[in-house]
């Protein structure tokens, strides 16, 4: 969508000064440049709503800082740091500023894109129990059954959770749109204790279901059918890369061919030409250094 | 006698001057000289047979051509005549750094409450993905013969601080943070020349000497000379880029003392 001139959000950018000068894999493998934030993977709709409201100062997550190895871990989010961080309070601090720039995204966002991943979660116990996107054990921290436990959600949930975003984030921006999706990558394993091939359907069929339903019952709200354009028979599986889970280039290509098809591209156009304007001068000029100055200095050297 | 080309940019001509000064310190060298500003510079190319210089493709001007050979009596050189060629005023830009230092609340070298965090591995994953992006082009790392030696561009003079244009600013702001002389930009150092090492180069860099109390190269080593407090020429119209022979003297030790190693 950037590359086809759309303005997404980045809250939580690459320091300017590193823009277009770090290789988009590694700058990926810090967090930068995936999200609107750096929240890493979200994979249910309970999660971005506690991640909202705990923006909002209205959600304090349980066991928030996962160790392993002596290095600390934000347990909302394991996979931003890959080595973790110095202490449990550095977790906090950068968790702070994360949740001020998600905060900022909120108030900014015209239209939220947000694909639905995952029915099954990790939870810890209690009444408002928090959703974490790994298991508790498997990036970093421990699995206590005492303290987390396994939830598959169902379609009611979902549903709610949705329309409680949706009330959060038009209470700033009452003309928001959405437009969802359904992630087409099957399930690698279930704590279901289903076969994972049934445990995925299941899964999968819920998310659609809860899209239908939002989608049906809210002008606002669009559904985008990547998932049908992936996983559909007549694709014959050519989507998927050979592991038979991951989306293939092909078909990122494909959806995004007809996502751009279906979606208006003047605008963005527009917004492309605005910001172009807008751009300040390059980075990499500031060490250009004068050609006469240059010339100078060699001339003074060898005296021709 | 060891025969040694020291080519490069118009950092070239410091370290000329500087190397003229003590060339009787290094009886068994010979030296030759190779260079254009550096767009010319950079424009450039190597063959497979180790010529170097300005070729058919190089997009440069008749003009700019005919300085250079009026300048060194040649339009290329042939590599393949010396034991070591040493590249001068390779960019590994420090300003980069010097701007993530300002931008940016790093663990344990810039840090500063009211700026966004980033932990030091991020930092470090970051600056070594770009400093490899400022890798000169591979070919140079397959040469056996001559061995080859790249000198980073000298870090800016300390008179910059006078100056308040984009090149000069974020300098003038580390000074005020008191970062200069912080681990930050040693550490940045350290790495560019891991970075170049994992690749087979060999990377020097400007020695402590060189530098002077805010951390920047001293103001004396300025070609232009240290701007006095009202100085006409202070501020942004003032050669904070190039330095003198002075500064060429310690650079030329330094390359030669590395050649002899």
């Amino acid at each position: 969508m950037k590359k086809a001139g759309y303005n997404v959000l980045d809250l939580e950018p690459l320091p300017k000064a590193l823009q277009g000068k770090v290789s988009a894999e590694v700058a990926q493998a810090q967090g930068y440049g995936l999200y609107s934030a750096r929240y890493g993977n979200v994979y249910t709709i309970r999660q971005l709503l506690q991640l909202f409201q705990e923006a909002l100062g209205q959600f304090t997550p349980a066991h928030p800082v996962w160790e392993k190895d002596g290095r600390f871990y934000d347990a909302l989010r394991p996979g931003i740091e890959l080595r973790g961080f110095a202490s449990p309070e550095e977790v906090m601090l950068h968790r702070a500023w994360h949740l001020k720039a998600v905060a900022e995204m909120m108030q900014q966002t015209d239209i939220m894109v947000f694909t639905f991943g995952l029915t099954e979660a990790w939870v810890s116990r209690g009444a408002e129990g928090t959703v974490y996107p790994t298991a508790p054990g498997t990036i970093a921290g421990r699995f206590d059954p005492e303290l987390f436990e396994f939830k598959n959600f169902a379609y009611p949930e979902i549903v709610a959770d949705f329309i409680q975003v949706r009330q959060i984030l038009r209470g700033f921006n009452p003309r928001l749109r959405f437009i969802v999706t359904v992630s087409p990558v099957p399930l690698t394993a279930t704590a279901s204790g289903e076969h994972v091939e049934v445990a995925t359907v299941y899964s999968k069929s819920v998310l659609r279901a809860a899209c239908g339903a939002i989608s049906a019952r809210f002008k606002a709200v669009d559904y985008f059918p990547s998932y049908e354009v992936i996983t559909s028979q007549s694709a014959r599986g050519a989507y998927y890369e050979p592991n038979l889970r991951s989306v293939n280039s092909r078909g990122v290509e494909t959806a995004m061919g007809l996502f751009m098809a279906a979606h208006d591209k003047t605008g963005a156009e527009k917004l492309r030409a605005k910001r172009v304007k807008a751009q300040a001068e390059p980075v990499e000029s500031l060490e250009e250094e004068d050609g006469l100055i240059c010339e100078e200095a060699l001339l003074e050297a060898f005296n021709t | 006698m060891s025969k040694i080309l020291f080519m490069g940019s118009s950092h070239l001509g410091a370290v000329k001057l500087g190397y003229e000064q003590i060339a009787a310190e290094f009886p068994g060298a010979e030296v030759d000289f190779f260079g254009a500003p550096a767009k010319v510079f950079a424009a450039m190319a190597l063959t497979e047979d180790l010529q170097f210089g300005i070729t058919a493709t190089s997009q440069v001007t008749e003009v700019e051509a005919q300085r250079v050979e009026r300048t060194f009596g040649r339009r290329e050189v042939d590599l393949r005549a010396y034991d070591t060629v040493v590249i001068l005023g390779h960019r590994i830009e420090e300003i980069v750094n010097a701007q993530v230092l300002n931008s940016h609340s790093v663990a344990g070298l810039s840090e500063a409450p009211d700026l966004p965090p980033l932990t030091q591995e991020t930092y470090l994953a970051l600056m070594d993905s770009y400093l490899t992006g400022l890798l000169p082009d591979p070919a140079w790392a397959a040469i056996i013969r001559p061995r080859v030696i790249f000198v980073a561009k000298p870090r800016m003079s300390e008179g910059c601080v006078k100056g308040t244009s984009p090149r000069t600013k974020p300098w003038a702001e580390l000074i005020r943070r008191g970062l200069v002389k912080g681990p930050g930009l040693q550490l940045f150092l350290d790495r560019a020349r891991a970075v170049f090492a994992d690749k087979g180069l060999h990377l020097i860099t400007p020695p402590p000497e060189v530098l002077g109390a805010t951390g920047l190269t001293r103001a004396d080593f300025s070609r232009a000379g240290a701007p006095d407090a009202g100085d006409a020429l202070a501020g942004n119209d003032f050669d904070y880029s190039h330095m003198n022979a002075a500064y060429g003297v310690i650079m030329a030790r330094s390359i030669m003392e590395t050649v002899a190693g």
